[in-house]
């Protein structure tokens, strides 16, 4: 078996180990970012929200006190303001859904599903628990989830949320009675749901993880490469020439002519140990001859 | 050239006799076309401009709001195609009818004074006067039809009948009064979805006093726009009969040729400008009559 051939197949078997192992440790991880990252941006989505409901409770509102005698303006709603902004920002963020799931809703877009019911019923029953993660499988496939509990924290909300009587005129013309009232302080009215799709975090480690083992096999190949050149270049053609007037000499071809290595690595002095030993063998010969 | 110029001493004049008077209101918004005249002559309203009892607003229909601000503190926005009269002073019998405004026709914003007792009497009108005003009541004086809307706060509303008080009604806030044309006046806990459409946009958000913002500042300069026609007080000199009869005495001195004019045709719709276009009819010098009958 040749030199490069037996170095090849070292090389490859090293190759093909490091990047198994380097494979199975970037998919992990870039698996684990994308997840995270969705979250964070799930969490920011949810930040958004509850800082537009905060802001639209305590500074829009008031405002349109004035106009809501004459009309009711859903503009008032924190929640209706926060759902209008997070859609706004899902035209760049379309793989993104965003839901105010509440049991008793004043506006029924807001009503919870079934699954929603049962994250708010955990919210409810574990008061310290702040927030949730998980899956559930949808008809586009697996999906992944972060919710936070709406909890009745703002006394302002009370004002359309107490009693029919207490709440605005024009807010019962607009929704009617029935819905939405009767909440309580510090009740858990419902959760913030982010949802998206679990193939967006593996696509985008997918993506990722294509890049990476690209990169690292073409890292490898480059090496291959260069060392079988310079091995080649610096190691077996001088070998191979060295060889081959060995070969001549040993034949009695005295006068093959010298081999000139032009360096001073570990060939040139192999080169020079030969001429050196060529000498002595034609000085030994001449000797006999004599 | 001439008449220019004459318009607008005309304008100095008014403004420079208006000076000695005391002024019962201030503009301090006007978007939009707004008119004001004062004796018979027609000015273009400015914000900052001090209004006078007798001066005469008018709103075009693509104005937005023009906001009078009462020494007192309460308030008057005024909506498009509105006409209204500062502090008339109305014969009633033997009691005078006195209030900050009186309303011809259009929509009224009225905001009581903050923190004050509400006044007796917040604005008359031929349909209704509305009184003992605490918050904020949006009126419309239409020719058919005339409503009340309590937004804050309660109102009371003194329904007229051929000149006279009739019945009174206090509204509760959000309550709502209408009368259409000469029947019986309704009541509700809260205006029509019709009426909240109507009211105009600028009424919807309160918009806070600023009257202080012209407080040591110089009155602007009146521009005049000229005499008030006959056709452009026709209006006014169909209104009710003690309308009529205070303008008598608020313009008999100011009367210019249109107006002169118009009036000696139609004499016979406008009685009460009788003894003051023709003198010579009546030798012994006296009040002029009130008037008996519309145009």
């Amino acid at each position: 078996m040749k030199l490069l051939l037996k170095f090849n197949l070292v090389f490859l078997l090293v190759f093909a180990l490091g990047l198994g192992a380097a494979g199975y440790i970037a998919r992990n991880m870039l698996q684990k970012g994308a997840h995270e990252e969705v979250l964070g941006h799930a969490r920011l989505m949810m930040e958004s929200a509850v800082a537009v409901s905060g802001y639209t409770a305590n500074q829009i509102k008031p405002l349109l006190e004035n106009q809501m005698k004459y009309g009711f303006l859903p503009q008032s709603v924190p929640a209706y303001s926060s759902f209008e902004v997070i859609n706004a920002l899902r035209a760049k963020h379309p793989d993104y859904s965003y839901k105010p799931a509440m049991l008793n809703p004043t506006n029924p877009r807001d009503r919870a599903q079934d699954w929603e019911e049962d994250i708010i019923s955990q919210f409810a029953k574990s008061p310290t628990l702040t927030e949730y993660v998980g899956q559930r499988s949808t008809a586009s496939g697996q999906a992944m989830y972060i919710a936070r509990p709406i909890r009745l924290s703002n006394p302002l909300c009370l004002q359309c949320h107490s009693t029919v009587d207490a709440a605005p005129p024009t807010m019962i013309e607009k929704y009617g009675p029935a819905n939405g009232f009767g909440w309580k302080m510090n009740d858990t009215l419902g959760a913030q749901i982010v949802s998206v799709p679990m193939s967006v975090p593996l696509k985008r480690a997918d993506d990722a993880f294509g890049v990476v083992m690209g990169s690292l096999a073409g890292v490898f190949v480059l090496i291959g490469l260069v060392l079988n050149l310079m091995l080649w270049k610096l190691v077996i053609q001088p070998v191979t020439k060295l060889s081959a007037l060995a070969d001549r000499v040993s034949l009695g071809e005295l006068d093959a002519p010298e081999f000139a290595a032009g360096s001073k690595d570990e060939i040139g002095v192999l080169s020079e140990s030969f001429a050196r030993m060529r000498k002595s063998l034609v000085h030994a010969m001449k000797l006999l001859d004599n | 050239m001439f008449a220019r110029v004459l318009c607008w001493l005309m304008g100095l004049g008014v403004a420079a006799v208006c000076q000695a008077q005391t002024p019962v209101g201030l503009a301090t918004v006007v978007e939009g076309d707004a008119v004001l005249v004062r004796q018979t002559t027609k000015l273009a309203l400015k914000p900052g401009m001090r209004l006078m009892s007798g001066d005469l607003l008018q709103t075009g229909p693509t104005s937005a709001v023009v906001r009078i601000e009462f020494g007192n503190g309460a308030i008057a926005d005024l909506g498009p195609l509105t006409q209204v009269m500062l502090q008339p002073r109305l014969a009633s019998g033997a009691r005078r009818r006195q209030a900050p405004l009186y309303a011809l026709t259009g929509w009224i914003k009225l905001s009581g004074s903050p923190g004050k007792e509400p006044a007796n009497e917040a604005l008359l009108s031929e349909s209704l006067d509305l009184s003992k005003l605490n918050g904020a009541a949006v009126v419309s004086i239409q020719p058919k039809a005339s409503q009340v809307f309590a937004e804050s706060g309660t109102v009371t509303v003194t329904e007229r009948r051929q000149g006279q008080a009739a019945s009174a009604v206090h509204l509760k806030p959000d309550g709502w009064y209408a009368r259409a044309g000469s029947d019986k006046a309704s009541v509700a806990a809260r205006p029509p979805g019709a009426f909240m459409q109507a009211v105009p946009k600028a009424f919807l958000d309160p918009i806070p006093a600023r009257a202080g913002l012209f407080q040591g500042r110089a009155e602007p300069a009146a521009k005049p726009l000229g005499e008030l026609g006959y056709a452009e007080a026709l209006p006014w000199l169909g209104a009710e009969p003690a309308v009529r009869s205070w303008l008598v005495t608020l313009w008999k001195a100011q009367l210019n040729a249109d107006l002169r004019a118009g009036l000696s045709s139609h004499v016979k719709s406008h009685p009460e400008w009788d003894r003051v276009l023709f003198p010579e009819n009546y030798p012994s010098a006296g009040a002029a009559p009130a008037p008996a009958s519309r145009p």
